[in-house]
């Protein structure tokens, strides 16, 4: 007789694990069974499990009210096999032989371990107060003394802080389908990250770089810094959300950067000729502070000037 | 004398003067128009694949080879598409159809010269001297397809504060009659009908310009249009620039920094400033002052040049602090266009430069020079300067120029010395 362990599950306590050791296991909520369920809805003497025959136990239902089911099909009698689940009423158990196979070990410093391990409320309360304090600090910046209209601040301020939840909201949808638990509290922090690092980082390039007139590198920073953001924000998701493989996500991130760069790069070489009105300068105006170098004087102003000129006439020539 | 001789003397005596009288009734315009206009003509432009007319205009006959004098926008479109158009030259009865060709443009006064194989050559006569102001002129043209009419109005002088010579003409011009003559009582052109505002208020250009043209296209006419075109654009901002470079830089106060005035005559200035009384927000106080010359110089359809603009803008808060003042500051800054606009086949995308400049006044600026060429005439370039202040926290000046239809060493001279005008 091969005993079989049985993890049992009653609905509002911890799963926990039975060796029972008689070769007839009674099974109900009268206390003098050998497995008692302390579920409302299993009978008093709701099942017998016959464990004399080795690595195939038989399953008895003693007529109960609400029937018993193995997976989703009802079973009154029938052979169970070792990883098979029944469900009493409200209360699940599984039925293992002692040399069930089970799985190694996780790595604590897996990559997926460690993103869903933060996941906690505090983390989140706190990451959404940072990103509700930057919003607050942009609009106070771009105040120009102009009617505040409330209804503007809290369309603003409500769509920088609904945006990543219905953003994770998403990924937390995928991950329920594909893997049974949607990981939501983990996608928002991951999410709410993603968009407070470029909103952080932006405006201390844009003043690292004010001294250096010429829009154009900066430009490419930035877009070089959202791009990365954007790839890494999108690893990082696959990983909580999805089960595929390293090489698969590696892959996908790869592929929607690269697809990304190019379109940048297609838009602005088809649009490098385009006719425009107007002039295209570099017009940022910071605080006198932020201003550390010394301009030069108007004569070496002046001797910069022919070069606008060159420049004007490659610009009319015909490619 | 019988008594018979005598009453048939005397019937012939009232019969002269009969006739005397009703003579002196004939309106002088319809004598003017009788004498002049078997040598004016209806100038159409006609689209060659399309075989309709694109434009009209009027012109008339001024010389050998069948010349005719119009207005050079009547014909600019036959300039740059010359596979495209035709000029069509005929009268109203419509039975003779001559073709043009052009021999010279003047694009500065709106002038321009055709050959024709007319054969007529009894020319119209150029007035050597101009009218006084009150005498009446007689303007003839073709009015939309009106057919050939004459519009009397009076001489009012030349309009100050041109950027080029223009005749005040009290009468109702409309655009068909452009490149029409305007007489005076004894059948001499005085002026080519150019352009009108409505309420009788229309204008000429004066004779003597078209004296100049008929003197160059005879001595040199040029092989050239566009090379001629790009010249008279060279020529004309050099004429204005040095006029400005030459004229009056003193300065007037604008907010906490200063402004020019009326640097020379064809400049018109007004300023304005925000009504703080009114004012139901926190905005900054801006003020500004704005200068400019009164029209463009029409080179196509879409495409004008010769403006020249200043403008001087002092804005300062009490209210937001550096970082607000600075946003909207920039805001502003960013935000600057050109006097004049064009196409894309007549002009090249801008060049600009940008950099901190302490000028002379030893204010920290940063300042922006941008430039655009033009595609068919070389050397030509539109200008677009800016310098803003960045010394204080709250309060700024920005400075401002663009030029069009200008040459690079008059752009330079006139940047420095735009510079160094002491709005600071």
């Amino acid at each position: 007789m091969v005993a079989p362990v049985i993890r049992v599950t009653t609905e509002g306590t911890t799963s926990r694990l039975i060796h029972p050791t008689a070769s007839r296991v009674r099974i109900g909520r009268a206390l003098d069974n050998d497995i008692v369920l302390d579920d409302p809805y299993v009978d008093p003497y709701h099942a017998i499990l016959d464990t004399r025959e080795p690595g195939s136990w038989q399953f008895t239902d003693l007529k109960s009210r609400n029937g018993s089911r193995e997976g989703r099909r009802p079973i009154e009698n029938g052979t169970l096999k070792s990883g098979a689940l029944l469900t009493l009423g409200k209360s699940q158990l599984q039925v293992f032989s002692r040399d069930h196979h089970t799985a190694p070990a996780l790595s604590l410093y897996d990559l997926e371990h460690r993103l869903i391990s933060h996941d906690g409320i505090r983390l989140m309360v706190g990451l959404l107060c940072v990103l509700a304090a930057m919003s607050a600090l942009s609009l106070f910046t771009r105040y120009d003394g102009s009617e505040i209209r409330l209804e503007n601040i809290i369309a603003i301020v409500a769509g920088a802080l609904f945006a990543p939840v219905i953003v994770a909201g998403f990924w937390a949808l995928i991950a329920k389908l594909t893997r049974g638990h949607s990981r939501f509290r983990a996608l928002v922090n991951v999410t709410l990250v993603a968009l407070i690092v470029p909103l952080f980082i932006e405006p201390l390039l844009y003043t690292l770089y004010f001294n250096l007139p010429g829009a154009s590198s900066l430009n490419l920073l930035v877009t070089g810094l959202n791009i990365s953001v954007g790839g890494a924000y999108l690893y990082i998701v696959l990983t909580i959300a999805t089960e595929l493989s390293p090489r698969i996500r590696q892959f996908s991130t790869a592929t929607v950067m690269v697809a990304a760069v190019v379109m940048l790069v297609i838009t602005q070489w088809s649009s490098r000729d385009e006719f425009a009105q107007n002039p295209a300068y570099d017009g940022r105006l910071m605080h006198p502070t932020l201003l550390v170098r010394s301009g030069m004087s108007n004569d070496e102003f002046m001797r910069s000037l022919p070069s606008v000129f060159e420049h004007a006439d490659v610009l009319i020539k015909e490619p | 004398m019988t008594l018979s001789a005598y009453c048939r003397h005397f019937a012939v005596i009232l019969l002269l003067a009969s006739q005397n009288l009703s003579a002196a009734e004939i309106d002088p315009a319809r004598i003017t128009f009788d004498n002049t206009r078997d040598r004016i003509y209806q100038i159409r432009v006609m689209d060659i694949s399309a075989n309709t007319r694109s434009s009209t205009g009027s012109g008339f006959l001024i010389g050998d080879n069948g010349s005719i004098a119009t207005n050079y926008h009547v014909i600019a479109s036959a300039i740059s598409s010359p596979d495209k158009y035709r000029i069509e030259i005929l009268q109203e009865d419509e039975v003779m159809r001559y073709i043009g060709t052009i021999v010279h443009v003047d694009v500065v006064h709106d002038l321009a010269i055709l050959s024709t194989e007319i054969k007529a050559t009894d020319f119209l006569t150029l007035a050597t001297q101009a009218p006084a102001k009150g005498d009446r002129v007689y303007s003839i043209g073709y009015p939309y397809d009106l057919g050939v009419t004459v519009v009397p109005g009076t001489y009012n002088g030349l309009i100050p504060h041109s950027a080029s010579p223009r005749v005040h003409f009290t009468g109702s011009l409309n655009p068909g009659m452009s490149g029409g003559p305007a007489f005076n009582g004894d059948n001499e052109v005085i002026g080519v009908n150019v352009a009108t505002s409505g309420n009788q208020v229309s204008f000429l250009v004066p004779v003597h310009n078209l004296h100049d043209l008929v003197a160059e296209a005879t001595t040199s006419p040029p092989k050239d249009l566009n090379r001629a075109i790009a010249e008279q654009l060279a020529a004309n901002s050099e004429r204005m620039i040095t006029e400005m470079l030459e004229g009056n830089w003193e300065t007037v106060t604008l907010g906490g920094a200063n402004a020019l005035n009326e640097v020379t005559g064809f400049l018109r200035c007004w300023g304005n400033s925000r009504d703080e009384d009114k004012a139901t927000d926190d905005r900054p106080f801006w003020a500004q002052r704005m200068c400019q010359t009164d029209h463009n110089i029409f080179v196509n359809r879409g495409f004008n040049t010769g403006k020249i603009e200043l403008q001087f803008y002092w804005i300062e808060s009490a209210t937001l602090n550096g970082a607000q003042f600075y946003n909207y500051y920039e805001s502003i800054f960013s935000g600057y266009r050109p006097g004049n606009s064009g196409r894309e086949q007549d002009l090249g995308n801008w060049a600009c430069q940008e950099g901190f400049v302490d000028n002379d006044a030893s204010v920290n600026t940063k300042s922006v020079f941008c430039a655009r060429a033009y595609k068919e005439f070389e050397g030509i370039y539109d200008i677009l300067f800016l310098q803003g202040s960045m010394d204080d926290k709250t309060e700024a000046h920005m400075i401002h120029f663009t030029l069009a239809g200008t040459t690079q060493d008059l752009a330079m001279r006139f940047t420095r010395r735009f510079m160094e005008a002491g709005a600071w």
